[in-house]
């Protein structure tokens, strides 16, 4: 009970009782109705068994019986693509790119920080077999 | 004196906790309600068939229908028991059940009389003629309650004789606690008004 319910009217609550406003319940009268029960509800949970053994076969044993297979395959395929991208990854190393010494060659008459007339001279000293091929 | 003792596990309707061990009993009683257990369902219903049985005679006042009404009930809890919280008390759930068919009931049979109940029983040491006086007056209580719609007559029931909260009959009856203080004091109000009524008389 709150704080904020009315109070009881203990005499009127007396009176209401005295009064035996309900018959009271027999223990006999409860057992008959319970076996009534019981009796009425037996098909309902003859049916619930049935339907609970068909719900076991198709979650419960369908699950149990692949557990042993889908477990150790899920773990060896994790593992595999991990080893997998372990690999990839450290093949891929950035790397800077490489410039060949004609290359250069031309950069620097591009820019004039070499004369045209010294260019073959460079590229004769700078690399030798570029040279050789661009005589030819 | 042995209606109160019949009441008496009533007292325990809608209690809100429940010991743990007793729900985790009462848990494990419906998960296997839910696989088609018979005796699980045989201790649902010795654990709370008095109990139902006296909330559904408060509401019908007759043996024959609150009867039915306790079965067509418990079936309708097995039927619909997968719908039930099993982490939440079975009584409440219950005992809702109960009191919207027997209102619905009440209502569409209210041209059919309740049971006559048995008179007053005479104190020992009473003068005939104070028995005469208290049968008459337990006799008009009866009326004046039997005119009251069933749904206020319950309110009053469950408030002053099995000393629910206002907000406890309030979720059980499916309204706000204020339209169950209005019941309440009206209800109260004719109850008073006829017993003013026959103490004017007898004086």
């Amino acid at each position: 009970m709150s704080s904020a319910d009315p109070r009881r009217d203990e005499a009127l609550a007396h009176v209401l009782r005295e009064s035996r406003l309900s018959a009271p319940v027999t223990p006999a009268r409860v057992r008959a109705l319970s076996e009534r029960i019981a009796a009425a509800a037996a098909p309902l949970l003859a049916e619930r068994a049935g339907a609970g053994e068909v719900r076991q076969r198709t979650v419960w044993d369908y699950a149990a019986s692949w557990s042993g297979v889908l477990l150790p395959a899920g773990v060896l395929t994790a593992l595999a693509a991990g080893l997998c991208l372990f690999v990839l990854s450290a093949q891929r190393e950035p790397s800077a790119p490489k410039l060949s010494r004609s290359r250069i060659a031309l950069m620097g008459a591009a820019t004039n920080r070499v004369s045209s007339q010294n260019l073959i001279d460079f590229l004769v000293a700078s690399d030798p077999v570029a040279a050789r091929g661009s005589v030819r | 004196m042995e209606s109160a003792q019949a009441s008496a596990p009533q007292r325990e309707f809608l209690r809100p906790v429940l010991l743990s061990d007793a729900a985790v009993e009462e848990q494990r009683i419906i998960e296997s309600i839910r696989d088609g257990n018979t005796a699980a369902f045989g201790q649902l219903i010795e654990r709370y068939l008095p109990r139902a049985l006296g909330l559904a005679m408060r509401i019908l006042r007759h043996h024959e229908d609150a009867e039915d009404l306790v079965q067509d009930a418990f079936l309708s809890a097995l039927k619909h028991i997968d719908d039930f919280d099993p982490a939440r008390p079975f009584w409440p759930w219950m005992s809702r059940i109960i009191v919207n068919r027997g209102l619905d009931l009440s209502a569409a049979r209210s041209i059919r009389s309740t049971e006559i109940l048995g008179d007053y029983v005479a104190d020992r040491g009473s003068s005939p003629a104070m028995d005469a006086e208290r049968s008459d007056i337990f006799a008009h209580v009866r009326v004046a309650m039997l005119a009251l719609p069933p749904r206020r007559r319950l309110v009053i029931e469950l408030f002053e004789l099995e000393g629910f909260s206002i907000a406890e009959i309030a979720r059980l009856l499916d309204s706000a606690p204020s339209t169950i203080r209005w019941h309440l004091h009206v209800a109260r109000h004719q109850l008073r008004g006829a017993l003013a009524h026959l103490h004017g008389a007898s004086a």
